[in-house]
């Protein structure tokens, strides 16, 4: 029957009807075809589009259909950029000034939004007269009420301008959070109140100060419009109102989809309190409060996984474990369905996952940041931004969330006790795959009916050593006093100059596969090139090699510290201009005073360091920018350097 | 008697068809040829297409006779469009359910009459097939011969072996 001589349709169409099947494919289909045959290859090389989409998946990153480059711009841009980070080389280096009297700011995507007090002639009338005396110049503070917002340079976007626009809101503004995406600010409000003490304190996806109030008022948490600070066309309700009693120091705001959550920080009763509020932004309903002393249990920081997955680092009791929230998230028609079925919560606790056990008893407290929001939404929000409108740029493409990674910062105290006055501080990063903690969930999930809603739901527990090391990489931070920042697959680290402790290096980590691959294959060619590469260039051998001539280095696996300059590290910076070091075998933190057992983690990162300095006292990162911290000799930030990564070959200098 | 006009088609190998020529014009080479050569009752010839074939492409006209038309230049890059890619309508799905040389003879022809949505419709149908395959796998379903030396071929396996654990 078959034995008749099989016809290759596939010859019998032409080059663009290929392109057309395969167009049709995602890009992980799209790159198992390159190597079906020749005419395949050749076909996907022939098209901007393939090109582009198997380029935006290598990157990590999802194409904005409402920018309207051509495809080919966006493939151009898309490679220049790629090119930048592996080098770090960039194209633009802009100072943003921060006004003295700059209230609460967030710096996120490429904009920054700060609350400003009016001049003082402007607003003779309007001082609040319970305010009680603050010292110098934080009466301003209290008053800033007019929303400032700006775009950093940009190389990818067609409107490079610098773009500023700003409002008088009418109300002091105490904390505020943006998302570029959904063009969104939630601005809190400050309560007509006594202020107690300033705090200033840089961190997080975003940089802030606060001052400790106290009021019976409710907080008054305002949905507004990033590029215009009106009322948010998406809001139904412009205002949502929070009651609290507790003194609130200090307030973080972040947002992924229609969940907004705003996390009050408080000291009360010699005990930092926590309470997390989450809220549907678009409906105005709430989805959970979350406080830690009625919980008993205690974190300091939160970040969406998702637009309805978030993750809470708890520190107490017990080991540190990062707990995954999931929440209703179906829209306010189904609510009959849901009474119907009972009291369903609209937030569950669907897993903890441990973290490697510490040595007991040790007085730790552990300080984790989850930095990493860039949201893994439909970016239908994204407006077609023009020169001439303001808010946000509309990039030709961005990162895709879902290959994003997330990054704890943790210190770690320990020692607090009578025989010992000093106690030792230990920083550590920990980087997760995003991927992994949603995998792990829903697979757990599937069996029991596919639903997660539930009353009867059990909260489930995943050991470290059953999650963690093939997902995560710990880093050991000990030369810097931030907490680090990521974006994307990329982490950011300011590993300082030994002479001289004002400047510092960039150094950049890269956690997505695609460029851990590539750097691998690079290295291996180049070995079987030259066999003498550790002589020739050392800093792209292997961190587990050790190199001839230099017998400090160790040769166990242990990982050294992720942020120290080792000084075979300089040496080889003076010859090149950026150094590059692949990290592909496990790393290990041995246990000791601290951990119970030895820390295993093998997630693979490529590290490129600048051989420049940089005067920062630390560094944020999106996905186009670096952001230096400029500091004057009070540590108040007084200027944002930005650097815009781009690279087409003829920029560098 | 139908008032509708009514135009007719020849296959390659001479079997005349007679349709409305609303359905005929779901054809953009047809639509045309008839703009250019007037109304005629000379058959339209297709060189290019068999009668069976043709007989194929005329029921997914008639089916689809009255959709509006798709829009000349719809952005390939956009999301939407792009999403809806593998997706395929029900009657569509019945349709192209035929053995890969019909399949493959329906893409030709849709392509050949400039029949879009059909054209779609095809490369999609070949899309699913090839998704979630290996390359042997793919080989094998449409009688591809691997022209790769084996080096070329774990070079190009090499650098995109990223792709695969994601």
């Amino acid at each position: 029957m078959d034995d008749y001589l099989p016809i290759r349709y596939m010859d019998l169409l032409a080059t663009e009807l290929i392109v057309m099947i395969l167009g049709c494919l995602d890009p992980r289909d799209l790159l198992r075809n390159l190597t079906v045959c020749r005419r395949f290859r050749d076909a996907i090389e022939s098209s901007p589009l393939l090109k582009y989409s198997i380029a935006l998946a290598r990157v990590g990153a999802v194409d904005n259909s409402n920018n309207s480059l051509s495809l080919k711009d966006k493939l151009k841009r898309l490679e220049s950029q790629e090119k930048a980070w592996l080098n770090l080389t960039f194209a633009r280096r802009d100072t943003i000034h921060i006004p003295a009297r700059f209230g609460p700011f967030d710096l996120c995507s490429g904009v920054l939004v700060g609350a400003r007090a009016l001049a003082p002639e402007d607003n003779v009338d309007d001082v609040d007269a319970n305010v009680q005396p603050l010292p110098d110049g934080d009466e301003e503070n209290l008053n800033a009420r007019q929303l400032l917002g700006t775009t950093l340079p940009s190389v990818l976007s067609d409107d490079t301008d610098v773009r500023s626009w700003s409002r008088d809101v009418g109300f002091p503004v105490y904390g505020l959070g943006i998302d570029t995406q959904q063009n969104l600010a939630i601005v809190i409000q400050r309560r007509t109140s006594q202020s107690a003490m300033r705090l200033t304190c840089f961190g997080f996806q975003m940089l802030r100060r606060g001052i400790i109030e106290n009021s019976e008022e409710p907080f008054q948490i305002h949905l507004l419009a990033l590029s215009t600070f009106e009322p948010h066309p998406l809001a139904t309700q412009r205002i949502y109102e929070h009651h609290t009693d507790v003194r609130v120091s200090q307030i973080s705001v972040r947002c992924m989809g229609n969940l907004a959550g705003v996390m009050f920080h408080s000291f009360e009763a010699e005990l930092f309190q926590q309470t997390l509020l989450i809220f549907d932004w678009t409906t105005g309903i709430t989805k959970a409060c979350i406080e830690s002393v009625k919980e008993g249990r205690f974190f300091d920081d939160f970040g969406f996984v998702t637009s309805d997955t978030l993750v809470l680092p708890v520190r107490k009791p017990g080991p540190a474990t990062l707990d995954i929230y999931k929440f209703d998230t179906r829209k306010v028609e189904r609510r009959s369905e849901r009474i119907s079925r009972g009291s369903l919560p609209t937030a569950v606790r669907v897993a903890s996952f441990y973290l490697p056990a510490m040595r007991q008893p040790l007085e730790v407290s552990v300080n984790p940041i989850c930095c990493n929001t860039e949201p893994p939404i439909p970016h239908r929000f994204y407006a077609k931004s023009s020169p001439t409108t303001p808010g946000p740029r509309c990039p030709p493409f961005y990162q895709d969330g879902e290959n994003s990674l997330l990054s704890f910062s943790f210190m770690v105290c320990h020692g607090h006790s009578a025989q010992s006055v000093t106690p030792l501080h230990e920083r550590f990063t920990l980087v997760v795959q995003r991927r992994a903690l949603l995998k792990r969930i829903d697979d757990a999930l599937r069996p029991a009916n596919g639903r997660w809603v539930g009353a009867q739901w059990k909260t489930m527990y995943f050991p470290w050593n059953e999650w963690g090391p093939s997902s995560s990489r710990w880093l050991t931070m000990k030369h810097l006093s931030w907490a680090c920042f990521m974006s994307g697959t990329r982490l950011i680290l300011s590993p300082i100059i030994p002479e001289d402790r004002s400047l510092c290096h960039l150094r950049v980590l890269d956690f997505n596969p695609a460029v851990v691959e590539k750097e691998k294959l690079r290295q291996q060619q180049r070995r079987s090139q030259q066999p003498s590469y550790c002589v020739e260039e050392p800093g792209c051998s292997k961190g587990r090699t050790i190199c001839k001539g230099k017998g400090k280095r160790r040769e166990s696996d242990v990982l050294e510290d992720a942020d120290a300059m080792a000084k075979s590290d300089i040496e080889n910076l003076a010859s090149q201009s950026a150094l590059v070091k692949l990290v592909d075998e496990p790393g290990r933190i041995p246990a000791g005073k601290l951990w119970a057992q030895e820390v295993h983690s093998n997630l693979p990162y490529r590290q490129v360091t600048t051989k420049e300095s940089f005067p920062y006292a630390n560094v944020v990162i999106d996905d186009e920018r670096i952001g230096g911290i400029l500091v004057g000799e009070d540590g108040e930030l007084t200027d944002v350097e930005v650097l815009t990564m781009y690279d087409d070959g003829i920029s560098i200098q | 008697m139908s008032a509708a006009p009514q135009v007719t088609l020849e296959s390659s190998d001479g079997e005349k068809f007679k349709v409305d020529k609303e359905v005929a014009e779901r054809s953009v080479l047809i639509k045309n040829m008839i703009e250019d050569v007037g109304e005629s009752d000379n058959p339209i010839p297709l060189p290019n297409v068999n009668a069976s074939v043709l007989k194929k492409v005329l029921e997914y006209c008639e089916h689809h006779r009255g959709d509006p038309l798709p829009a000349a230049d719809a952005d390939p890059s956009n999301d939407d469009n792009r999403k809806r890619a593998t997706e395929i309508s029900d009657w569509d799905q019945k349709f192209i359910q035929v053995d890969q040389e019909m399949l493959f003879e329906i893409i030709l022809a849709a392509n050949y009459m400039d029949i879009k949505p059909l054209l779609d419709v095809g490369c999609k149908t070949v899309a699913n097939m090839i998704k979630g395959k290996t390359p042997e796998e793919i080989r094998k379903l449409f009688n591809i011969v691997n022209d790769f030396t084996p080096e070329e071929e774990a070079q190009i396996k090499k650098e995109n072996e990223w792709a695969e654990d994601r």
